[in-house]
């Protein structure tokens, strides 16, 4: 219960102080590299972990190959989800999909589209890609408790490879974290591929 | 993608540089087990605090939350669900006695 306190608080407060421009300048110019730093810092203590979880090693043998076939299982819900979206919020229905292929990494799938369609679907996509991230975080303990181990891995999409890996571990365990940054690989290489694509239709 | 490639292989050399430590290091003591879980939630702190900041000092998204938030938050909400709704699907496809 705390855990999801923290987190909670470290998103509002984080959200604050960039919104009132309270950020110090120095870390404002290095916010890229300060987030890099802490992904690794986080790796290197979850590798720690992973060393003494035995069920690292069954977890990835359980599921061999079929891994690789999780992240194409998340793509195709994430468009098909958009693609329903599209009818609700009465919108070019591809665009929606190319908007959900962003998979939550936001600055690529964001200036993808601004360049490919225009500046509206840029837009779009750059914040629905954005609520994707966050939402992740937030939802990340409801989707452990409900749905397990293998849908924590969802919601999180390209960016469970990186932002959202240390969530993913928080709640379901390092022996997600092979599972986790794999999916996340997988599901970056297609955003590359998908969003032109969709865009493209 | 030079950026992309280098992105990957730091965060894959962090990963196997704890792995090794832990493996060269040996049982860890409940102390140390206690640093690691009270280090890694202190980590993730500060990683969601910085990408609050981000987010929130991120004009492109401020200034276009008004106009396009609800419908980007419709398809966001929309994707998750049907990601969830996949992943469960696979799930019950390959591994019907669950993953423990």
């Amino acid at each position: 219960m705390w855990m999801i306190l923290l987190i909670l608080s470290a998103l509002i407060i984080g959200i604050a102080v960039g919104l009132l421009g309270l950020t110090p300048p120095a870390a404002a110019a290095n916010l890229d590299t300060l987030i890099m730093v802490m992904l690794c810092l986080l790796l290197f203590v979850i590798g720690l972990d992973m060393s003494r979880n035995k069920t690292v090693f069954s977890q990835i043998k359980r599921l061999g190959l079929k891994i690789v076939l999780l992240p194409v299982f998340i793509a195709i819900g994430s468009i098909l989800g958009a693609l329903a979206a599209s009818f609700i919020i009465d919108m070019d229905p591809r665009y929606a999909m190319a908007i959900g292929a962003g998979f939550g990494w936001y600055s690529l799938s964001g200036v993808m589209l601004t360049g490919l369609v225009n500046a509206r679907i840029g837009t779009m996509a750059l914040l629905s890609n954005v609520f994707r991230e966050m939402l992740s975080i937030v939802i990340m303990p409801i989707v452990v408790k409900y749905f397990g181990k293998i849908a924590a891995v969802a919601p999180g999409g390209a960016t469970t490879m990186d932002t959202t890996l240390p969530i993913v571990v928080q709640y379901a365990g390092s022996e997600m974290s092979v599972v986790s940054f794999v999916s996340g690989f997988i599901l970056s290489m297609m955003v590359i591929f998908l969003v032109p694509f969709f865009a493209g239709l | 993608m030079d950026g992309m490639a280098t992105y990957i292989t730091l965060l894959l050399v962090s990963l196997i540089a704890g792995v090794s430590a832990g493996v060269l290091k040996g049982e860890f003591s409940e102390k140390s087990k206690k640093c690691i879980s009270i280090g890694m939630a202190a980590l993730v702190f500060v990683l969601i605090l910085l990408m609050g900041v981000k987010t929130g000092s991120n004009n492109a998204v401020i200034s276009n939350l008004g106009v396009y938030g609800l419908q980007s938050l419709v398809i966001a909400v929309a994707a998750i669900i049907g990601s969830i709704i996949f992943a469960v699907l696979f799930e019950k496809l390959w591994f019907k006695d669950g993953v423990k």
